[in-house]
């Protein structure tokens, strides 16, 4: 397991440098000068070139990307052009935020997606098992941004039971569990219907298995062989799509940010590449591509320890 | 051991009287934050910086207006006005030497001491100083030294008459007055959330993302502000923020995606909506330097071409907004009170013909913000009709203003807008030959402009420097190289119960907010 581990681990870290300086390069490459725009309509040639050589952007690519890579194995991801704050200050500022609210999506998706599909499998064909289908298409088919802006109109401006924007108040608990009710729902909604989709498939196809036949047979209780046999192995897949799943997530935040009002690495993502402020967008692309294998990590690491044939493939 | 109830009794009597006390102060806590009043108000972005010299958004110029002074500043009304804030008197009776004596006891907020006139030396030199880079050190060219001639007083030399820089920089963002020991504690620049503010508020909290907080400084040298807290929310889209604003979790609007008639029909009686007209412009460039535009007929024929009341009204959702007449908005010196060019489709055609233009392709590019894509829409068709076939060529913001990859010469029609600012000059300095690598986009080049604009630097008359302005801008429409669309009418939305102070653009002094 130990082995298993480090090899994941060693992977991570390869993908997080492939793409880091991948990314780099799409972003420098992109048209639009950020010191132009950073200084504004009036700001003379010789003061955009001045301001250009101080942020080492007149150097050549691989120079920049070798200078990027050792400023990241420094803790040095740069100053923010716009507010010239430390990019890595304001990168752990905004990320718990966003991982709070991705947290919060996760539960949600797993907490709804797990036991209704678990639920649809049990009872196939039965009008419970359509109506559970019938709804995961349709959150699926809603992008995240139409829910967040209906049920912004619905349950803040009409209903008035949940807040419209921000965090909450500092230090009331519930109070920001109240504002996280609906940017939590439309990240994680999408993803309740499709993990109902994915158990339910996987929960069929392990409850044909041979050996759940002969654990009946046995005459185990029907209730131990669904949790105890069938759910463990049909929840593997499901764990791997949740892991590659916080990437998509990261996607839906930007727009649940922006509308919520809630700070975080999706709103700042959106800002900085809006103005190029190259920086801080290399800063949050950093965070959230080691977020995104982070989570795929560790997802491989709990299929690990629940399922031993993926561990001893691997060793 | 017995405990006896005569020693127990003054513990308790101590801990009762310590718990009523605590309650007390509990209550008078809970009660003083019941009774303040707080104002929460939309901002599109985070500051980027409150420094004068690398101020970048609204936001920024809504922070320095409220936590910082300048000798004179914008006074809030319908008129643009300066009054004087820090300085007790301002002489400026020699062009280029402004004397000035400043308030006395104005302190800094935290501890930075009292402001003296060794900090507006600070303040102004620092953007002459090449290794802070001041993203503004073109408006203080005319800056010589500030010569400290007692703790409160001193005088502005400047290198040549400069009139207008009183009203476009002084009074302005570029006049903004800082601590010069908290900029020292901070390599020469301010933080963000600058500690030694000097203003009706102090900045007491930046979350970015999230909120600023400003509270009423009880030190302030104004009236007392009625919000004792405003808090400024950033919000991304400006139609969650008008969501917010329905829900009652906003009291103020900068700004709004929606037009006015669906606002008023979205929020009823419970919300007032100005539309004002802002200091900035937008205006069609047509670019004198480039082969498609070279000839003036070609250019006067666009100018005539265009349907500037459909485009307006296309573009603002039937809102009432007048056609900007020049770089000076209504209300400032220099403003035209009407434009020369009329729409007129038929000579237009006449012109395109006569020029043997006929079914010439132009590409017209433009930042793809706000009504921009609209605007240009109406001006391919409107160009449509009279034989010039336009291809648009939309741009993020960011790409648009990438003056070092695009030259002028390369650039045919561009719609642009520039932050403007209260004095015309602010932007009619740069239609020079000098500017053409620069900012000179329309390859504008006119020996009475420049005349005009290099005497107006030393004219004090108002009066007389607006006409100067007034011609400036007739020559340049008549150089067919501008056709001017708009002042960027802003939509500003507060709860009806709020009577807002604001500058006449509709910017936000938040000490001048009362409730109804």
């Amino acid at each position: 397991m130990l082995r298993f581990c480090l090899h994941r681990i060693v992977l991570g870290f390869v993908i997080v440098i492939l793409a880091i300086s991948t990314l780099y390069v799409l972003v420098q490459a992109a048209p639009g000068d950020p010191i132009a725009l950073m200084v504004g309509p009036r700001a003379t040639p010789e003061m955009i070139s001045a301001l250009k050589e101080r942020l080492g952007l007149d150097q050549p690519m691989p120079v920049q990307i070798f200078n990027f890579l050792t400023g990241v194995a420094q803790g040095d991801l740069g100053l923010d052009i716009k507010t010239r704050r430390p990019v890595i200050d304001e990168v752990l500022e905004q990320l718990p935020h966003t991982l709070v609210l991705i947290l919060a999506s996760v539960i949600l998706a797993a907490g709804l997606g797990i036991p209704l599909g678990c639920y649809s499998a049990l009872h196939q064909n039965s009008w419970a098992d359509r109506l559970v289908g019938i709804l995961s298409v349709s959150v699926i088919a809603v992008p995240s941004l139409i829910i967040a802006i209906y049920g912004m109109i619905l349950f803040a401006v009409h209903l008035r039971w949940l807040p419209a924007i921000g965090l909450g108040e500092r230090g009331n608990i519930l109070d920001q569990l109240h504002h996280l009710i609906m940017p939590a729902i439309a990240v994680g909604i999408g993803w309740v219907g499709y993990l109902a989709r994915l158990v339910r498939a996987a929960m069929l196809e392990v409850l044909n298995e041979d050996y759940i036949t002969n654990a009946r047979a046995f005459g185990l209780p029907e209730r131990w062989i669904t949790f105890r046999y069938a759910l463990r192995i049909a929840v593997a897949p499901t764990i791997t799509v949740l892991g590659i799943g916080v990437g998509y997530m990261l996607g839906s935040a930007v727009f649940a940010e922006i509308v919520f009002a809630r700070p975080g690495i999706g709103k700042m993502m959106y800002d900085a590449v809006s103005v190029r402020n190259y920086p801080v967008t290399m800063g949050v692309v950093l965070a959230s591509t080691i977020l995104l294998v982070a989570a795929t990590t560790v997802s491989d690491l709990i299929n690990a320890l629940i399922d031993p044939r993926i561990r001893e493939a691997q060793e | 051991m017995t405990i006896q109830l005569g020693m127990l009794a003054p513990l308790a009597l101590r801990r009762m009287l310590a718990a009523i006390g605590a309650l007390l102060m509990t209550t008078l806590v809970y009660l003083s934050a019941a009774n303040a009043e707080t104002l929460r108000v939309y901002v599109p972005s985070d500051p980027a910086s409150v420094d004068p010299a690398f101020w970048g958004t609204s936001v920024d110029g809504y922070l320095m207006f409220n936590v910082l002074p300048r000798l004179a500043t914008p006074a809030p009304g319908s008129e643009w006005k300066l009054e004087l804030d820090a300085a007790e008197s301002i002489d400026m009776s020699d062009p280029t030497k402004i004397k000035f004596k400043l308030k006395e006891g104005l302190q800094w907020a935290n501890g930075y001491g009292e402001l003296t006139a060794e900090d507006v030396k600070f303040s102004f030199e620092r953007h002459l100083d090449e290794n802070l880079g001041s993203y503004i050190a073109g408006e203080f060219d005319a800056l010589d030294h500030v010569e400290v001639t007692g703790p409160y007083s001193g005088t502005i030399h400047l290198k040549y008459a400069a009139v207008p820089m009183w009203q476009s920089t002084l009074g302005w963002y570029g006049g903004t007055i800082i601590s010069k020991k908290e900029a020292m504690e901070n390599d020469g620049s301010l933080p963000v959330q600058v500690k030694a503010t000097l203003g009706a508020y102090t900045f007491e909290e930046f979350s970015p993302g999230e909120r600023m907080v400003l509270k009423a400084d009880p030190n302030w040298h104004g009236p007392k502000p009625h919000f004792d807290e405003v808090i400024l929310i950033p919000i991304a889209d400006a139609n969650a923020a008008e969501v917010a604003f329905a829900a009652g979790e906003l009291d103020f609007l900068t700004s709004t995606a929606s037009g006015p008639d669906q606002l008023r029909e979205q929020y009823g009686d419970k919300a007032n909506i100005d539309v004002l007209s802002s200091v900035d412009y937008t205006w069609l460039g047509l670019n004198a330097q480039h082969p498609s535009l070279a000839d003036k007929r070609v250019r006067q024929a666009i100018q005539m071409g265009v349907d500037m009341e459909t485009l307006l009204a296309a573009s603002y959702e039937g809102m009432d907004v007048d056609a900007a007449t020049g770089f000076a908005a209504p209300g400032m010196i220099g403003y035209r009170p009407a434009s020369k060019v009329k729409y007129d489709p038929e000579a237009a055609r006449a012109l395109v013909s006569e020029a043997g233009a006929e079914g010439q392709t132009i590409e017209l590019s433009y930042a793809n913000f706000g009504a921009r894509d609209t605007q240009a829409q109406v001006i391919q068709a409107n160009l449509a009709e009279i034989g010039l076939n336009v291809e648009l060529n939309a741009m993020d913001e960011a790409t648009f203003w990438d003056v070092t990859a695009v030259k002028t010469p390369d650039r045919q029609l561009t719609l642009k807008a520039w932050f403007g600012n209260p004095e015309a000059m602010y932007g009619l300095q740069y239609f020079t030959e000098a500017e053409f690598e620069g900012w000179n986009w329309e390859g504008f080049d006119d020996p009475r402009y420049t005349e005009l604009m290099n005497a107006a630097w030393e004219v004090a008359d108002n009066q007389q420097r607006g006409d100067m302005y007034i011609e400036m801008q007739d020559i340049m429409e008549q150089s067919g190289s501008f056709l001017f669309v708009d002042n960027s009418p802003a939509v500003i939305v507060y709860k009806s119960d709020i009577e807002p102070g604001m500058l006449p653009d509709g910017r936000p002094m938040f000490y001048a907010f009362k409730k109804r």
